[in-house]
């Protein structure tokens, strides 16, 4: 079975569209719509892909800026030797990754400078109503929420494997771990996703 | 190990299509006949068509514009302080710390308010290497050095003179005059600072 990506290649062969390998090349070569090019292919699904990981659009569009960036001062530092999409993928997600644990330094803070009698917590409901009746757009809220909830390791793998469709080859070279942990981890994710979304998905 | 253990190994590789003809006839066979595992696997089947049915997040009809906005502010920025290359950095850094040490260590010896004690110290060294080698017990050796030691702080500074600027060479016939001329340089030196 060819994977989404697979696919795409064989059908931009076929409309003789550049693939991302001979844009990058191209860029590299001093050609500016070539960039642009890959910003317009790349930008929506770079954004829905690190929103995931930040829960915000403003913040999810800023990291994917930087990513560009990044990409524009170290094009010669890419080599055809990967798939393009999976270094910019491992870009995008480390920048990601570095603006969670920043917010995360800051909410400590913040915690810690807080009185303890002003302290003012959302405890989430650990077990919601099921609601049968809630409407599409509801039912998306809720599993964003849910995986927003998920463990980094467990959240990255789910989206990048059922959300964004990559291989878990892929999967293992954007996130340089082995295949067996990405398989084992796409299973437990999606087990805690399917225990927390039961009464959706019944 | 039950079947329902057995087969949940199978579960994850059931849902990416990766089970062989057998495996996967095997697996929805139990399916068939537990309806644990037959509601276990619907579920997720379904999971996995929401989440791939997740609406796109729009992205800002900007971006483009504040990307290019972006790059251009970041390279401009770049570019003029390209040329102060990280080795020239480095180098400016280096001899700023240069600067400072020499400057601290000349502070250090003219802080001293007793210069003439290193030269002193100095001169008692260069005595004492210079003890004739028939004084052998400590105390004439002592002696030795008393007696050679000079007594005017003027003459301390005329033979540590040479050692201060080496391509000057003071001999005994010329200590006068090399005191005058230092006199002289002292007293210039004092008015121009004044």
């Amino acid at each position: 079975m060819l994977d989404k990506t697979e696919n795409t290649k064989e059908t931009m062969r076929k409309e003789n569209v550049p693939t991302d390998e001979q844009l990058i090349e191209r860029f590299q070569n001093g050609d500016m719509y070539a960039f642009d090019l890959i910003v317009k292919r790349y930008k929506d699904q770079l954004i829905n892909f690190v929103y995931h990981f930040l829960g915000d659009r403003i913040d999810a569009e800023d990291v994917v800026q930087e990513t560009f960036l990044r990409v524009y001062k170290n094009k010669h530092l890419y080599r055809n030797i990967a798939k393009f999409s999976t270094w910019i993928y491992t870009i995008a997600g480390n920048l990601a990754k570095t603006e969670l644990r920043r917010r995360k330094r800051r909410r400590l803070m913040s915690i810690s400078q807080m009185g303890f009698d002003s302290r003012d917590y959302d405890i989430a409901d650990e077990d919601p109503t099921p609601d049968k009746s809630v409407d599409g757009k509801m039912k998306e809220e809720t599993i964003r929420n849910e995986i927003d909830q998920l463990p980094i390791r467990f959240k990255e793998v789910v989206v990048l494997r059922d959300i964004q469709e990559f291989s878990y080859e892929e999967i293992s070279d954007i996130l340089d771990i082995p295949i067996g942990t990405v398989k084992s981890r796409v299973n437990r994710g999606r087990s805690r996703l399917q225990k927390k979304l039961k009464h959706l998905l019944d | 190990m039950t079947p329902c253990q057995r087969q949940k190994k199978r579960l994850r590789a059931y849902l990416d299509n990766e089970l062989a003809a057998i495996e996967k006839k095997e697996f929805e066979s139990h399916l068939d006949e537990c309806p644990d595992c037959g509601d276990h696997v619907r579920r997720l089947k379904s999971l996995r068509q929401s989440l791939k049915s997740l609406h796109s997040i729009p992205c800002d009809s900007n971006f483009d514009i504040l990307l290019r906005e972006r790059i251009r502010r970041e390279m401009a920025g770049k570019t003029s302080r390209s040329f102060v290359t990280p080795a020239i950095r480095w180098s400016f850094a280096a001899v700023a710390v240069l600067t400072i040490s020499l400057g601290s260590i000349r502070l250090f010896d003219t802080s001293q308010p007793n210069q003439t004690n290193a030269m002193v110290a100095h001169e008692t060294s260069t005595a004492q290497s210079a003890i004739p080698a028939g004084l052998t017990s400590s105390s004439d050796q002592i002696q030795y050095v008393m007696d050679n030691f000079p007594e005017d702080p003027a003459d301390e500074i005329v033979a540590a003179r040479p050692k201060m600027k080496s391509n000057i060479k003071a001999e005994s016939g010329d200590s006068t005059r090399l005191d005058q001329n230092y006199q002289e340089i002292t007293n210039n030196i004092r008015t121009v600072s004044f």
